[in-house]
């Protein structure tokens, strides 16, 4: 790999040390362009003819990225990756759910005709997209740079995305058996379909996952269960936990998505898994962000489980304290950077602590 | 003769089956559906929604319940047409143009629907003409909308706006939710109500339209 990022080396090590509840990486989740030369002379593409071709020509997109990256800063440990993301839980379309391409994401309507066995049809329009995209993305990086894996999601979250959240919910009641089997199904398909985009987009054995910019010298992949805040720990421990610890154990290098105050009742059951690597705290709309002191607690109980932390948009004023109170061993600062200055200014604080 | 206090346990438990049972051995007893619905139906959900607000039960438990009281209700509704007094009030609810999230806003719609008020559900990705026109059609005592995005929960102003507009504003309540809306926000957009859960959107609603 020939990338554009110059100090790479030195930042994949602090990455594999995160991973491994050691020292802080300083980056940021995707990108900023604000005074940054770029990397090379790139073709950007023509403006998008509609939203369809945004989010779903494959060589459009390619060239985007391609474009995006080239002007992106790579300073501190920010990973060189390029979003290919398909909408919030991709994985509900290559089962059946519908895109549509809005203004600012892509929505995964249900699948219109949802069947009690979730299968995987290697013909799915989806599915091919996932690939086409990928393989596109991967020829124009040229190793300049990751082409992340999109955003698969698992279990329920997928589940009440092709039948609906109200049915899985009260299937959590009414049906226990057959969300058990459908949960396998999608993660028996997960894992299928995961690691053919592996194979297309990994660079010797490590991959970055564009959902958060991590990177990893394996196989890595952010869990989640957002759907989790509406049921209580008893179903969390049997709907969501035993597919959660699955992933873990086959996918190298793991990071569980916390979502909103109302999931830190599950924190218990996530630090029972132990193949698990680290947490993202996202603490929701109304609160404080993740740089905020109202979190070194949870921060604490985290890492005193024996993971990993990942603080998100944490800012400038916020880093040293945080730094005070959490201590530097397994800690991801995700900052909310908008130009180098703020950067340099951040490493400098950080290389204290180092 | 009917064991009601049943009735109040299946929709508490979210039982369908037991909770449709009893209420059909009321109806054959002859009694009365105000004294089915406002002693035992509207009780049990608002039990469920205490537990809900206290953490003992989720919304799984919830839907259940609504959908027990749902399907108990659906009995009781031909002996209460034109019985002007058998509803608290009428309320259209829909989650705002640009936005498909439908769990929260279906939940207020159960609760409110279980402890008393009629609820004309019109769905997600509503624009402003189609919450007029429900609102009209149904001379609505409340107009309840949801947001669930930052990018979607200021369309809700232009909501408020459109029915400013269309001269209807002195006669329809508006409440908001959903989870980046505020009190804040709702006060600074000119709504009337705002609830952060499906329990308090009741006490809301009754407080607006003077119910208590």
């Amino acid at each position: 790999m020939k990338t554009w990022k110059t100090n790479w080396e030195e930042s994949q090590k602090r990455y594999l040390d995160w991973w491994n509840h050691k020292g802080i990486v300083l980056t940021m989740w995707e990108h900023f362009q604000e005074g940054v030369t770029p990397h090379a002379n790139v073709d950007a593409p023509p403006p998008a003819k509609d939203l369809n071709q945004r989010w779903f020509d494959p060589e459009w997109r390619a060239k985007q990225l391609n474009d995006y990256v080239a002007h992106s800063s790579l300073m501190a440990d920010i990973p060189p990756v390029a979003n290919t993301q398909l909408g919030p839980g991709s994985l509900a379309a290559i089962l059946g759910g519908v895109f549509e391409g809005g203004e600012d994401t892509i929505w995964i309507h249900p699948d219109p005709n949802p069947k009690e066995d979730i299968l995987f049809n290697p013909e799915n329009a989806a599915w091919k997209l996932h690939k086409e995209l990928l393989t596109a993305c991967k020829k124009l990086a040229n190793g300049h740079y990751y082409v992340g894996m999109p955003d698969l999601m698992e279990g329920l979250d997928i589940l009440a995305s092709l039948r609906g959240t109200d049915t899985v919910l009260m299937d959590t009641v009414m049906n226990p058996e057959l969300l058990d089997k459908q949960l396998q199904q999608v993660n028996d398909i997960y894992f299928k379909v995961y690691d053919e985009l592996y194979d297309i987009i990994r660079e010797d054995d490590g991959m970055a996952f564009c959902y958060f910019s991590i990177w990893g010298p394996g196989k890595v992949s952010k869990l989640q269960s957002d759907i989790s805040v509406m049921i209580g720990e008893e179903d969390y421990r049997r709907f969501v936990q035993p597919y959660i610890r699955e992933q873990c154990q086959k996918i190298d290098y793991t990071l569980y998505h916390l979502d909103g105050v109302g999931a830190i009742r599950h924190l218990d059951a996530i630090l029972e898994i132990e193949e698990l690597n680290a947490i993202q705290w996202t603490p929701g709309v109304g609160e404080p962000q993740g740089g905020n002191p109202k979190w070194y607690d949870l921060y604490k109980r985290i890492l005193a489980g024996g993971k990993s932390v990942q603080a998100n948009w944490v800012t400038l004023d916020e880093l040293q304290p945080l730094l005070d109170h959490i201590g530097t061993n397994g800690l991801l600062l995700s900052m909310d950077f908008h130009n180098e200055k703020e950067v340099e200014q951040a490493l400098e604080i950080v290389e204290k602590y180092r | 003769m009917a064991e009601l206090s049943k009735l109040y346990d299946a929709i508490v438990a979210g039982k369908l089956e037991p909770a449709v049972e009893v209420t059909k051995e009321a109806i054959a007893e002859g009694v009365e559906p105000q004294v089915i619905i406002n002693d035992y139906m509207v009780k049990a959900m608002g039990e469920v929604g205490q537990r809900f607000q206290d953490g003992k039960a989720f919304v799984p438990q919830l839907l259940m319940a609504g959908r027990a009281m749902k399907g108990a209700l659906e009995l009781l509704k031909p002996l209460l047409k034109g019985n002007a007094s058998t509803t608290l009030g009428k309320v259209v609810i829909g989650t705002v143009k640009g936005d498909l999230h439908d769990i929260g806003k279906n939940l207020v719609a159960s609760m409110l629907e279980g402890c008393g008020f009629e609820v004309i559900n019109i769905g997600i990705d509503v624009p402003c003409e189609k919450f007029i026109e429900a609102v009209k059609a149904n001379d609505a005592d409340i107009l309840c909308m949801s947001a669930l995005l930052t990018t979607t929960m200021t369309y809700m102003p232009e909501v408020i706006k459109a029915v400013e507009a269309a001269g209807i504003r002195d006669k329809v309540k508006i409440m908001v939710g959903g989870a980046p809306v505020s009190q804040g926000f709702a006060t600074e957009i000119g709504a009337d109500g705002y609830s952060d859960n499906a329990n308090s959107a009741v006490a809301v609603a009754k407080q607006l339209i003077g119910v208590h």
